[in-house]
């Protein structure tokens, strides 16, 4: 439906990805400038993420957050961001490596067990990402929303 | 007492979280008839087996540093292989280590929270959260250079030991700073606009040859991508 209101989309399903934890060695940062160390498919993740206006983080809630797999994925984004110190709404945060990051989207799949504080600690996360990340949470959706709304408000950000 | 540790450092041993584990379990077995057996997140294989001792132990510490604002994946990967409890009878006793790069406790709080309904997710009484900021060398700093920290969490393992909780006012102290305020911000505001606090990376960067290369961007699209990818948003 995005594809169909002239976006251009690009999808990763995660699973399909070959794709290695990250370690905390900082090589990104001070032996390959920007590039993890360790070569698996997040790079892919990471070239489509820095070129892109939005990125959507869908993921189904399992033990009150979003997956290990999707934090797979997140941990190694670290290479878009620089060592050097920022100080952004009063907080210490790392520079800004590239020009423009994108906005942040989130849309979750309740578990059985999800209440409202769950979901309302992973939006509070979320929006802490999204200030590391140099950007900001626009939305959570639920996949229990109609889709055609989904899509709609994201045509009218 | 026997104290059941999870080290969820992606670094495992060689880790910060390990240097801050050590000063609070020499703490806690400073007194009394205490035991304490560690096993380390950073092995995923491991998960299966780690997930049966901890649903076996009474006492469990979990301790890990702060990764985009949340728990490394591996720790997440664990937390999902953690079988949900039989019945709602209280399992035990948990409480949590979160150490971070940033110096402002405040970063380490969303987490917290997450851990406490966890707690309650896994029918455990919640002891509290430790949190230290400023942790990035902290496993490279001498004994002298980290005294008050090395201190702090001594006391509060000693503490733990003998009654079973965390005594919240080496806890509070062992945060500070919770946010950056005054004097203290507007100092740093102006010291980062100047370059300082670089020459730590600097010299890493300096020593692997790859300081020319510091401001690269490797993963931007050619420019012309960029302005058109631009104009069709707008
Ligand atoms: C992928 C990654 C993400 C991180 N995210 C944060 C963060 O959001 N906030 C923070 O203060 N520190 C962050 N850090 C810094 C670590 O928390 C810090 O270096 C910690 O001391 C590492 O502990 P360890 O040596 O036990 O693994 C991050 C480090 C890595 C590698």
């Amino acid at each position: 439906m995005l594809k169909n209101s002239h976006h251009q989309v690009t999808v990763f399903t995660l699973r399909e990805l070959d794709l290695k934890y990250c370690i905390g060695c900082f090589g990104c940062w001070v032996k390959t400038p920007g590039l993890c160390v360790i070569s698996d498919e997040s790079s892919l993740v990471c070239r489509a993420y820095i070129n892109s206006d939005l990125v959507i983080f869908a993921s189904p809630i399992i033990m009150g957050f979003t997956s290990a797999l999707l934090k797979k994925v997140h941990d190694k984004l670290l290479p878009l961001l620089h060592p050097y110190l920022d100080i952004v709404q009063n907080e210490f945060h790392h520079a800004a490596r590239y020009d423009r990051y994108p906005s942040f989207g989130l849309l979750l799949k309740k578990g059985k067990d999800t209440d409202d504080e769950d979901l309302e600690i992973i939006s509070a996360i979320y929006r802490r990402n999204a200030i590391n990340l140099r950007t900001s949470l626009l939305f959570v959706k639920l996949m229990e929303d109609s889709p055609e709304r989904i899509v709609y408000e994201i045509n009218s950000l | 007492m026997k104290l059941t540790v999870f080290n969820g450092s992606p670094k495992g041993k060689k880790g910060n979280t390990q240097t801050l584990l050590d000063h609070f379990l020499s703490g806690f077995l400073s007194g009394g008839n205490h035991t304490c057996e560690t096993f380390y997140l950073n092995e995923i294989n491991g998960h299966e087996v780690n997930a049966i001792n901890f649903s076996r132990a009474e006492h469990i510490l979990m301790a890990m540093p702060l990764y985009h604002d949340s728990m490394p994946a591996v720790v997440k990967a664990f937390i999902e292989m953690l079988p949900s409890p039989s019945s709602h009878d209280v399992q035990g006793d948990i409480f949590f280590i979160i150490q971070s790069g940033f110096p402002e406790a405040n970063h380490s709080r969303y987490l917290e929270r997450y851990f406490k309904k966890l707690a309650t997710r896994i029918s455990r009484r919640y002891l509290g959260t430790i949190v230290k900021g400023g942790c990035n060398d902290i496993s490279h700093r001498s004994d002298w250079m980290a005294k008050k920290i090395f201190k702090s969490l001594y006391g509060l393992g000693k503490f733990y030991g003998n009654g079973g909780s965390l005594d919240q006012k080496i806890l509070h102290q062992l945060a500070q700073p919770e946010t950056l305020k005054g004097v203290t911000l507007l100092f740093l505001k102006t010291g980062i606009k100047l370059g300082f606090m670089r020459s730590q990376f600097d010299r890493m960067l300096k020593k692997n040859r790859a300081y020319e290369r510091r401001f690269d961007k490797p993963f931007l699209d050619s420019k012309e991508h960029k302005v058109s990818s631009k104009q069709e948003h707008s």
